[in-house]
């Protein structure tokens, strides 16, 4: 057996630890986000639709993420409000523009939902292993890892970049110029040092590569996607309309 | 010039005779103690000329034992053979290089920027011809079996490690076991081999500290470490390191050698270049002069340590001896007087809060028009967060900065203060040197305006680049021009931030003269650096953080 001093921290793949009462894989979670989409595309009663949130809601809720469910209850509880009880009873142009962008974001709520969830459940290295299982080809899923990989620097240069016009005086007209211009400069030399730390570590290999997040589909991983088709279907067959 | 490969040729042998003598190397030798797997070292001949150039009779043993190794350990690991690297522009960047490198070897690339040292390390890594197709390299290259320039770039990565020297452009993943498994996952390594490999790394190294972390809260000197993790996960053969601790504190650096200290033990071979030799000095077989595409010359350590101040500093070396480079020849700053300077800067009780905690505890410090003070003070003691506190870039502060007597709030320091950051790349907006000049006066283009900027281009060796964009000048001629731009908009007070990391001998003394220069011009200087070289040289006091 390999000695490991006490108190010495084991190095194990895939391992986090679990939020709620469910954990999900990312392709369950992918599945409802699918699902959402389709049904932001139905017409569905008001009633059919309150469902459907508070099923995704409660979702999130078992996920470990409850503060988030009730945040969505409670703007979607707002948004109906308004929709309902305030904008029939004033008139003009204004509650008109208002009324159409807020009825769009009620369609599209559910795949709100269930992105958010996605993104707090999953970090990139995780969903990225999933649509690598999903067969996604490696002309996509790299570059999608390397664009996530350099949001973070992305934020830190632009800060620095800040900084330094700050501390000078420069003209009105000639700020955006002036932050875009060594964005731009530092982002290709960023790109071009991460590109070759990649390729000397050998990011080209055209082995599978291994999926070290050890995703498994679960019963309750089915068990979510086939509730999520199901709603998606009775949605469309008999959700009514609006 | 084909020293290199003949000499390594007939001491290779002599390298076997090395390890028998390892308990008697020189003392501060940390290879000998860091090595956890004996085995593996004992039958891969690891060579420290400094023991075994003294005996006649070395050679005669060493041939014995030799040949009774394979003959696949005999030979060299990495072997350049005439090689030459032609730019684009037809330039040579590298000029018939011959260089043998056995198992276990540890040589150091050495010299002043821009002579070839990174290009030797892209002949071995395969960058060039690689990831830089337009550099002809002709010759022939051999690394562990390969040539660099047919195989393919992933086959190489299983052999060969590199290490790069910026630390914040080498990882992919946001998590440091990710990162770590980064290499042999893409390579399809089982998920349960891929963990034992890392436990094994992370043990060897003892870099414990570096699992389950957030990368992007790491600090320099741990995404360095992490990087090397990453690599010597993979286990490769051959390490190349081209100049890693550039970025980083005197503390990341010995963390680092300790762990070139342990692949060494492992048997594995290094080639590294770098400026700080103090940093390698005691581990590397032999150090290779690397001037104008060629190598020059080939020192033992011993000669290495052994070259006087004069031939060193000629050579454009830094110190090789630690006592030499850590030694402080510059007075502390004085406990300042309650009054405020009359003439100059002065901070009293200053410190400025991140998330509700100080980050730094409170500075006192008095900086006359016409000084230099330098600050220094270990990773993370908030050095770059007060330069950027004293020239209003943080919220929230405590306490007074003043300048010739007169406390000075956030928007009026930003107005009198300038800084030079550690990425100069940050501070340039300009499309031509001119028009920064231009943009730091305020956009006037009158007589006099041309007349200052031809004056203050000048004083900093720019003049004869006026139509230049900046991003197309050097590192040095870059921090020269954000300065012409403080000089421009008459900044009293100058911050610089690390303005030598990365550089050789000779370019650091070239910062330091321009430091004193400017102090001249009676403007108050501080300086936050790690380089105490640079601080002997030019500073007249020196501010410890964190005391």
């Amino acid at each position: 057996m390999e000695r490991v001093a006490p108190g010495a921290k084991r190095f194990t793949l895939g391992a986090r630890e679990r939020r709620g009462l469910v954990a999900l894989d990312p392709r369950a979670i992918l599945g409802v986000l699918a699902a959402a989409s389709a049904v932001a595309f139905m017409s569905k009663s008001p009633a059919v639709e309150l469902a459907l949130v508070a099923s995704v809601a409660l979702l999130q809720a078992l996920c470990g993420h409850v503060r988030m469910a009730l945040g969505y209850l409670g703007c979607y509880g707002a948004l109906w409000a308004i929709l309902t009880f305030v904008f029939p009873n004033v008139g003009g142009i204004a509650a008109t523009m208002f009324t159409i962008s807020l009825t769009f974001s009620r369609k599209v709520f559910l795949c709100l939902m269930a992105g958010s969830l996605l993104v707090a459940e999953c970090s990139v290295h995780r969903l990225c292993a999933a649509l690598a299982r999903l067969r996604v080809p490696q002309v996509v899923l790299v570059p999608l890892t390397v664009t996530m990989r350099y949001f973070p620097t992305l934020a830190d240069e632009a800060s620095h970049i800040r900084d330094a016009m700050r501390l000078r005086d420069i003209p009105a007209s000639a700020r955006m110029e002036c932050f875009v211009v060594p964005l731009v400069m530092s982002a290709t030399s960023t790109a071009d040092e991460l590109s070759r730390a990649a390729t000397c570590r050998g990011i080209e290999n055209p082995a599978r590569s291994t999926d070290t997040e050890r995703l498994r589909m679960r019963a309750v991983d089915w068990a979510v996607l086939a509730l999520a088709v199901a709603a998606a279907v009775g949605t469309a067959l008999w959700g009514g309309a609006y | 010039m084909a020293a290199g490969g003949r000499s390594a040729m007939t001491r290779g042998g002599e390298a076997v005779r090395g390890r028998k003598t390892a308990g008697g190397r020189m003392p501060g030798c940390r290879r000998a103690s860091a090595g956890e797997n004996g085995a593996v070292r004992e039958d891969a001949a690891t060579c420290d000329s400094a023991v075994t150039r003294e005996g006649a009779d070395a050679s005669g043993r060493v041939r014995g034992r030799a040949s009774a190794t394979s003959r696949a350990d005999d030979a060299p690991v990495v072997e350049l053979r005439g090689v030459s690297c032609t730019a684009p522009d037809g330039s040579r960047i590298l000029d018939d290089v011959s260089l043998s490198v056995r198992r276990g070897e540890c040589v150091l690339l050495c010299g002043r920027s821009g002579m070839g040292k990174t290009t030797i390390t892209k002949c071995v890594n395969g960058l060039i011809p690689q990831f830089e197709p337009a550099v002809e390299r002709t010759g022939e290259v051999r690394v562990c079996g390969l040539d660099p320039a047919a195989c393919e770039m992933y086959e190489l990565a299983l052999r060969v490690g590199s290490v790069f020297q910026n630390p914040k452009s080498q990882f992919f993943n946001l998590t440091s076991n990710d990162e770590l498994a980064f290499g042999l996952e893409a390579a399809g390594v089982d998920a349960e081999v891929i963990e034992r490999r890392v436990g094994e790394t992370v043990r060897a190294l003892r870099a414990e500290r570096l699992l389950d972390r957030d990368v992007t809260k790491m600090s320099g000197g741990e995404k360095q470490s992490l990087v090397f993790a990453s690599v010597d996960a993979m286990g490769p053969d051959v390490y190349v390191l081209d100049e890693p601790t550039a970025n980083l504190d005197a503390e990341a650096a010995r963390i680092l050698h300790d762990h070139v200290a342990s692949i060494l033990a492992r048997g594995k071979t290094v080639i590294v270049a770098e400026h700080r030799l103090h940093f390698m000095a005691d581990l590397v077989d032999r150090a290779l002069l690397v001037e104008g595409g060629r190598i020059v010359r080939e020192l033992a350590p011993d000669e290495l340590r052994a070259l006087p101040a004069s031939e060193r500093e000629r050579l454009g070396l830094r110190a090789v001896d630690p006592a030499d480079v850590l030694a402080l020849r510059c007075p502390p700053t004085p406990r300042p007087a309650r009054a405020l300077l009359e003439r100059g800067l002065s901070l009293r009780g200053f410190s400025c809060s991140r998330a509700g905690r100080r980050a730094f505890p409170p500075v006192d410090l008095d900086v006359l028009r016409g000084a230099v003070a330098g600050v220094m003070g270990g990773n993370g003691v908030g050095k770059t967060t007060l330069l950027r506190a004293v020239a209003g870039l943080e919220r929230a502060t405590e306490g007074t900065v003043a300048f010739d007597g007169h406390p000075l709030d956030a928007r009026a320091r930003r107005r009198t203060c300038s800084l030079v950051m550690q990425d100069v790349n940050h501070q340039l907006f300009g499309d031509s040197v001119r028009s920064e000049c231009e943009l730091a006066l305020g956009g006037a283009a009158s007589d006099a305006a041309a007349e200052r900027i031809a004056e203050v281009l000048s004083a900093l060796d720019l003049e004869l680049l006026p139509t230049r964009h900046p991003m197309a000048l050097s590192g040095g001629q870059k921090q020269r021009l954000a300065v012409a731009c403080a000089l421009l908009a008459r900044r009293e007070v100058l911050l610089l931030d690390e303005p030598t990391s990365g550089l050789d001998f000779g370019h650091m003394v070239d910062v330091s003269r321009l430091v004193r220069r400017l102090a001249e011009r009676g403007i108050s200087i501080v300086v936050v650096t790690h380089d105490r070289e640079f601080i002997s040289r030019c500073c007249d006091s020196v501010y410890h953080m964190g005391d």
